[in-house]
């Protein structure tokens, strides 16, 4: 498959009054044209941070990219983007879907005018071409009488609607890659799995990459063609949704795994959740940053960060656990048979 | 929306009325009798009685009341005290030359403000930001009076540039003659709005900046130039047309110090003799128009502020108003 993003290394922080947050700590993944890579991880986890840095939206200040961070769109690094450049990328190459449709459309504009905007930023088309082009592109997401539809404002809609107007405007220039972030995390469960199926049918009729962010594993299990895990700034663990489910390597994922909500077990049980709370990323540890919260942690976790594993199809985590000379008893999955990555 | 309306109006109504029930009632607690105003203590008591029945002193407070309120019904605000003339006919002479100074002064707040505001509110905590800042808040705290004697001084007596009162040169009727009369008063009555305009305009600006469909907007590619000005600057004057029907009230009231320093020939001179010879009748009309301006500034305010914000249409249909 051909490769259409390559995230390097990136690195972020944000300058604040306490200190330099290091929100995003050398985060390296990859997404293949036509492909779906979700990044899951709690928040604060820097998933969203790295969506923005993808499509070069981190204010600087406060924030700043690292040296040595690249972030690669079909070989260009987009770090070495002037504003002219980003202005063509952003909307036409790569869009972006934001949490909450509400807040992230503009109340006092209609929604035709909305995604024709984004229309007439990229394509040298008339108004009324870019009208009929905004009708098909409401009729592709799902919305019913789209003629109708396009003089109404963001407030005069529901939800899941606005949250599909946000997708009309995300693919109004058909762009190479798509980023949710957090699509469905504002709407209710019926209206999310409509969202996610229609994320789903589109990615595949037009061929677009996605990268969706979210939180919640099973918004993630039937869409994602590959997963990548984040905590603390850092990818601990990424591979195949198979591999992932069913093959997980990294304790924080395993965690992660018991906390989906289960509806084959009994009533009475309690959610399972991930006891104390993520790292200050001001002063992130020096070691493994889950091990203060991972049940299986050794003493080395606390003072070394551990290598990266490869397992086979690109599968790989960053954990101890995998290091021939560790003993692994009472593990829930199989740990080991990975190769450390010589960095 | 035709609910809406038809509330406010009669509300509006209500509040008329009681402006002017107790401004009625102020000037009969003011220290003083009115009728001493027009008497002389050369007069016989005989003449003095006959003044006091003349002007309609004999009757007590409510009986004048009544009777202004029921003149007032047929579009009838009584005869001025003090030169016998009906009170709507001078009213409609001077009214021209105030509308003209309150547009211009309005109209040159605005223009300036709204530049300086965006400005400010894009170059946040810069130096340019503090220099109209400071330029703002020295707007706010001078007094309009001190300003005006302080240009009359520099622009008429010193530099001799512009003329120091009235509204025409004698013997000169040219447009250009009326705008050099125009300047000083004008940019006098706009400072203070002025600043406020820019502080609410740059606050706002910061405020919808940071709102997240500038974020969308900026993913669509769309340029920092374009977002400022289709997305940022409508959302951001909105709350300002609120408040300009708030002003308008204070723009008449606030003509009254300068119109008299000024010498421009509007209502606040009117005003002024009016309230310094206890001229009931004027003072009731000028109260009463300066309310009905508060009230219907508001009004349309609101109804402006429907047209221009699609969310508010929305809720006066189903609502009724707020």
């Amino acid at each position: 498959m051909e490769q259409l993003l390559k995230v390097e290394n990136l690195r972020v922080s944000y300058h604040s009054y306490a200190g330099e947050v290091q929100s995003v700590r050398g985060v390296s993944f990859e997404v293949n044209k036509g492909e779906t890579v979700a990044v899951v991880g709690e928040s604060g986890c820097g998933k969203s941070v790295t969506s923005k840095a993808i499509m070069g939206l981190i204010q600087c200040p406060p924030g700043e990219i690292k040296e040595g961070s690249h972030i690669y769109f079909e070989n260009q690094d987009l770090l070495s983007f002037q504003e002219k450049q980003w202005e063509k990328y952003r909307g036409a190459e790569c869009s972006m879907i934001f949490q909450d449709a509400l807040t992230s459309l503009n109340p006092t504009m209609n929604i035709g005018n909305q995604i024709i905007e984004n229309i007439t930023n990229h394509k040298n088309v008339t108004k009324l071409e870019a009208k009929k082009e905004a009708i098909r592109l409401l009729e592709l997401v799902g919305i019913p009488e789209p003629a109708a539809r396009i003089k109404q404002y963001p407030h005069e809609l529901s939800g899941g609607m606005r949250q599909r107007v946000m997708i009309a405007i995300a693919l109004a220039c058909n762009p190479k890659l798509l980023i949710a972030d957090e699509p469905t995390t504002a709407l209710d469960v019926t209206i999310q799995a409509q969202i996610i199926d229609l994320i789903k049918q589109l990615q595949q009729k037009l061929g677009t990459s996605v990268i969706l962010i979210t939180h919640d594993l099973g918004v993630v299990a039937d869409i994602a063609h590959r997963i990548v895990v984040m905590y603390s700034g850092k990818v601990v663990e990424q591979g195949s949704s198979e591999d992932i489910f069913y093959r997980p390597k990294h304790p924080y994922t395993w965690a992660l795994l018991k906390a989906v909500p289960r509806l084959d077990l009994q009533n009475k049980q309690q959610l399972v959740s991930i006891e104390g709370m993520p790292p200050d990323l001001i002063t992130p540890p020096v070691g493994c940053p889950f091990a203060e919260r991972c049940p299986h942690t050794m003493k080395i976790c606390q003072t070394t960060p551990p290598p990266t594993y490869h397992f086979e199809d690109g599968h790989e985590a960053s954990c101890w656990l995998h290091h021939p000379q560790c003993r692994k008893e009472n593990l829930p999955f199989v740990a080991g048979g990975g190769q450390e990555c010589q960095e | 929306m035709k609910k809406f309306c038809l509330k406010r109006v009669v509300e509006s109504v209500i509040v008329l009325i009681l402006i002017s029930f107790f401004s009625f009632g102020v000037i009969e607690l003011a220290p003083g009798d009115i009728s001493s105003m027009y008497i002389s203590p050369t007069m016989t008591e005989e003449e003095k009685q006959a003044t006091i029945e003349k002007l309609g002193l004999d009757r007590s407070m409510g009986e004048r009341y009544v009777e202004w309120f029921k003149g007032v019904l047929q579009g009838d605000f009584g005869v001025s005290l003090s030169n016998k003339r009906p009170v709507a006919e001078q009213f409609a002479e001077k009214l021209p030359a105030t509308i003209l100074l309150m547009s211009v002064s309005l109209a040159l707040s605005l223009v300036i403000s709204i530049p300086l505001g965006l400005i400010a509110g894009l170059k946040k905590n810069t130096i340019i930001d503090r220099i109209i800042n400071l330029i703002a808040y020295i707007g706010v705290s001078i007094p309009s009076f001190w300003l005006a004697m302080v240009m009359i001084i520099v622009f008429s007596l010193k530099l001799r540039l512009l003329p120091s009162s009235g509204m025409h040169t004698i013997g000169v009727d040219s447009a250009w003659d009326t705008i050099k009369h125009l300047i000083m008063p004008a940019f006098t009555l706009c400072i203070g709005n002025l600043a406020t305009f820019t502080r609410y305009i740059r606050s706002n600006t910061i405020g919808q900046l940071e709102e997240e469909y500038v974020l969308t907007a900026k993913s669509k590619g769309t340029s920092k130039g374009k977002i400022l000005f289709r997305h940022v600057l409508k959302n951001c004057l909105l709350p300002i047309i609120t408040l300009i029907g708030m002003r308008l009230a204070s723009l008449v009231v606030g003509s009254f110090i300068i119109e008299s320093i000024f010498g421009w020939p509007g209502l606040g001179t009117l005003g002024m003799s009016a309230i310094q010879s206890r001229d009931y009748p004027m003072i009731m009309a000028y109260t009463m128009l300066s309310g009905t301006i508060l009230v219907l500034g508001n009004f349309l305010a609101d109804i402006l502020y429907a047209f221009a914000d699609p969310r508010i249409k929305q809720g006066m249909g189903e609502a009724h108003g707020r």
